[in-house]
């Protein structure tokens, strides 16, 4: 074997683990108000995200094998191959810690209960891994700004607006309506949304990984774009990365579900339809609208707005707070990571620099893992009161994390 | 470092309208339905009197349900169609 086959292994690796991340991290967008709202049990909502997210992940056709573009500089933003110049082992290295740095930003803001984007995150390694080895030049200044950043201010408060004009409408409309006959059919509706949400999350979300890993293995040169072309991406790509955002949507990310359907407003089932219906609709249009966004922030906004809508409803805007801070400290946090990694692994370089890079990951995700044992948060204290006080994100929640030390 | 502003304006206020007329619109209409379905089945009411089961309501309430399962049944097929013409080579006359 040789040494780049064994780099790009563990970085195939490592991308799995971010797609695995990716789908904990987002369970709650999708079904944080079906468990919040009693409609599904939290063990069968992340089941039938998990189908749904696996299903979706099948249907990704569409290889996002430009992915790193709207980023950086170091790939053909119409074909897919690196650019030249570029030697395989550094392409590879800045995928890998672009990598680490989603990944551990993910990590981070799951053990202290916040929803963030990990979209934003990978971008946001791969921003940080990109300026330590390329400098600014190897940076894409106007597609990070017009496609990751701007969309990312905009879309929580276009969310926020059409749920809370959603929710201020249904319940001027069901204001007669009797309560048990009310909740009864806005949670068939929810579920229904809930779905949608998921299922759009598999075919958008998983590509990402997918195209990370075949650029990987086009750095490497296993594989070319025009094969991915003429051929698509190679089966395995796509069952292992449909597999591994599935599964992590099965374990439920316990704890941003439960910031996302208990911390930030008391919602019941009209709220969960209309904040649901608001982030299917513009999840699966806005691409097509020509604006790429994020699912956890729209779904943030949506439910945000489903209080604001609700007449005589409260927002825990402290909470909200600190999730926009989050967000804000996204980009530049994994960034940080991504370039400290990059900093690491190519000074010591090679096989060598690889399996540091992979070892300082597995030990900062086992540090973070072990902490979030110390206030579990599961299937059976979700719901769980917010103010009370008890076990969950509430606690922790309560410190911002301070970026870098959060990550390595 | 050029940034198309006015772009990101037009496909912003475009998904604020689509994201209103499908997002805000769909709990409107299922809303109606509910609304319907309730005065169909009639009953006690809040105020404790009793009405009787309006069987034009109830089916008002029906036919709307199907719509929007049906406009749900469309956003499947939307998110689905280059799997569909992919796989089953159907290309769908969809957006």
């Amino acid at each position: 074997m040789t040494g780049e086959l064994v780099i790009l292994l563990l970085l195939i690796v490592t991308a799995v683990a971010f797609d695995f991340t990716n789908g904990f991290h987002d369970t709650g967008n999708a079904m944080a108000t079906s468990i919040a709202t009693g409609a599904l049990k939290p063990k069968t909502a992340v089941t039938l995200s998990a189908i749904l997210n696996l299903i979706g992940g099948f249907l990704s056709v569409e290889v996002a094998v430009t992915v790193t573009t709207s980023v950086l500089r170091i790939q053909d933003s119409d074909t897919g191959a690196l650019l030249a110049g570029l030697d395989a082992q550094t392409a590879m290295f800045i995928i890998f810690a672009g990598l680490v740095g989603g990944i551990l930003w993910n990590l981070a803001t799951w053990l202290f209960g916040l929803p963030s984007s990990s979209s934003h995150a990978l971008f946001g390694g791969l921003l940080g891994a990109g300026l330590a080895a390329l400098g600014t030049s190897g940076i894409n200044w106007s597609g990070l700004a017009a496609k990751v950043v701007i969309p990312g201010l905009l879309s929580p408060f276009i969310a926020l607006v059409i749920a809370a004009i959603g929710v201020w409408l249904v319940f001027r409309v069901t204001r007669r309506v009797r309560e048990a006959r009310r909740e009864k059919g806005f949670r068939a509706g929810q579920i229904a949304t809930a779905s949608l949400v998921s299922l759009a999350h598999g075919t958008g979300d998983a590509q990402k990984t997918m195209g990370v890993i075949a650029l990987g293995m086009i750095a490497h040169g296993s594989l070319t774009s025009q094969e991915i072309l003429e051929d698509g991406l190679p089966v395995w790509i796509i069952v292992v990365c449909a597999g591994a955002i599935a599964l992590g949507t099965y374990l439920g990310g316990w704890r941003i579900i439960r910031t996302l359907g208990k911390g930030l407003v008391e919602l019941d089932s009209p709220q969960g339809m209309a904040a649901e219906a608001s982030s299917a609709a513009i999840i699966l249009t806005s691409s097509h609208l020509g604006m790429a966004l994020s699912t956890t922030h729209v779904a943030t906004g949506s439910i945000i707005g489903s209080g604001v809508g609700r007449p005589g409803a409260r927002v825990r805007w402290g909470v909200a707070g600190r999730m926009v801070v989050g967000w804000l400290m996204t980009l530049p946090a994994a960034a940080i990571v991504g370039a400290v990694t990059y900093f690491v692994g190519s000074l010591i370089g090679g096989v060598a620099g690889a399996v540091v890079i992979f070892a300082i990951l597995v030990a900062a995700a086992a540090l973070i893992y072990r902490r979030s044992q110390r206030q579990k948060v599961d299937a059976d204290n979700v719901n769980d009161e917010w103010e009370a006080g008890q076990a969950g994100a509430d606690a922790p929640a309560e410190t911002v994390p301070a970026p870098a030390a959060q990550g390595v | 470092m050029d940034i198309d502003l006015s772009s990101i304006f037009s496909s912003s206020l475009n998904v604020l309208l689509t994201g209103l007329v499908l997002g805000a619109g769909l709990p409107l209409l299922f809303s109606v339905g509910i609304v319907l379905a309730d005065r169909g089945a009639g009953g006690e009411l809040a105020d404790g009197s009793v009405a009787a089961p309006n069987p034009a309501a109830k089916h008002g309430a029906r036919a709307i349900f199907v719509l929007v399962a049906l406009i749900v049944l469309y956003g499947l097929l939307f998110i689905t169609r280059k799997s569909i013409s992919h796989y089953l080579g159907i290309d769908l006359p969809l957006g």
